[in-house]
């Protein structure tokens, strides 16, 4: 018997069928859910930790009432907040286009990219205090 | 006709997945024994697990790899899968029907005689299986670094250098035997 025949026959016996192409983009995105959940959740705990350390040094500031508080929400890392927020983003958006899947053209594109957001975010993080007028404007 | 206009058919009608079959069955058979070694029943089985595989993923093909690096993958994945799991011995078999038409590239690139070809079989028999892989592809099927590092999912760069060692490893075995 030919091989071809044994492979139509197994197929037709264990009546097996091609697998529909969205199980594949389910996985595909359950994957890049997935991770980015993951990487979302231990960023933000870092962040809440660096917070809440902060804020237990700083807990007698609450009692200046309004001000205290006010002087507390200031004490969150909102520069590392959105520095966070656009590099997990822009990591989301990457993974879902690239996926696990090697490919070395991509590869290379995407460490000129990381690179290149790196650089911007160090920036951002390092002229914070330009900005920081502005973000407690938006506070208020 | 291409790969991918048959691929196209066999997603309207199953029966034209023969022809798939009758593209790659001698390549995927060929390139299962060159690294496996394992018998021909065991290589029969292997052969159907792969276009079985092939059948069933059909649909996450994307073609911005070549279909052939694809099937060579599955085959690779299944392959290495088998002899880990079963942990193979190499058979007595010389394959000498196998490295037939080899591959004066590697007895050149070796700096080997054409009469030295049975030790150079012999040899890559003794050889870790991912430098015999590498070996096959790029003297045996005459893959390109691209294709290769598709289908290893390595990059080109590590191909390369996976072929340096290979060769080396080679070298030795056969500089070791005299």
């Amino acid at each position: 018997m030919k091989t071809k025949d044994k492979i139509f026959e197994k197929i037709d016996k264990d009546e097996i069928k091609m697998r529909p192409k969205w199980k594949f983009e389910v996985e595909k995105y359950g994957l890049v859910f997935g991770v980015s959940a993951i990487s979302v959740l231990s960023g933000l705990t870092m962040l809440v930790s660096i917070w809440l350390i902060q804020m237990g040094v700083n807990l007698e500031i609450l009692e200046f009432g309004v001000t205290g508080k006010q002087m507390l929400v200031g004490d969150i890392p909102w520069s590392w907040l959105a520095a966070f927020g656009m590099s997990t983003g822009i990591g989301i958006f990457l993974f879902s286009k690239i996926g696990v899947e090697y490919r070395k053209t991509g590869w290379i594109r995407l460490i000129r990219l990381m690179l290149l957001i790196l650089a911007v975010l160090i920036t951002l993080v390092l002229l914070k205090d330009w900005f920081e007028l502005e973000l407690l404007v938006r506070l208020v | 006709m291409t790969d991918e206009e048959i691929i196209k058919k066999v997603l309207a009608d199953k029966h034209e997945f023969g022809k798939i079959i009758d593209r790659y069955e001698d390549k995927i058979r060929r390139y299962i024994k060159r690294i496996s070694y394992c018998v021909d029943d065991d290589v029969d089985d292997l052969v159907q697990e792969v276009f079985i595989s092939v059948y069933e993923k059909l649909n996450s093909y994307s073609s911005e790899y070549s279909f052939s690096s694809w099937i060579y993958r599955i085959a690779h994945n299944k392959t290495i899968d088998f002899i880990k799991k079963k942990k193979i011995k190499l058979t007595n078999v010389d394959n000498e029907e196998l490295f037939e038409d080899s591959k004066n590239e590697l007895l050149e690139d070796l700096a080997m005689a054409e009469d030295d070809k049975k030790r150079v079989r012999q040899a890559l028999k003794k050889m870790d299986v991912k430098y015999r892989n590498i070996i096959n592809l790029f003297y045996f099927e005459e893959k390109s670094y691209i294709e290769i590092s598709d289908i290893l999912k390595i990059s080109k760069s590590k191909a390369g250098v996976l072929l340096y060692r290979a060769k080396k490893e080679l070298k030795k075995i056969l500089t070791d035997e005299n």
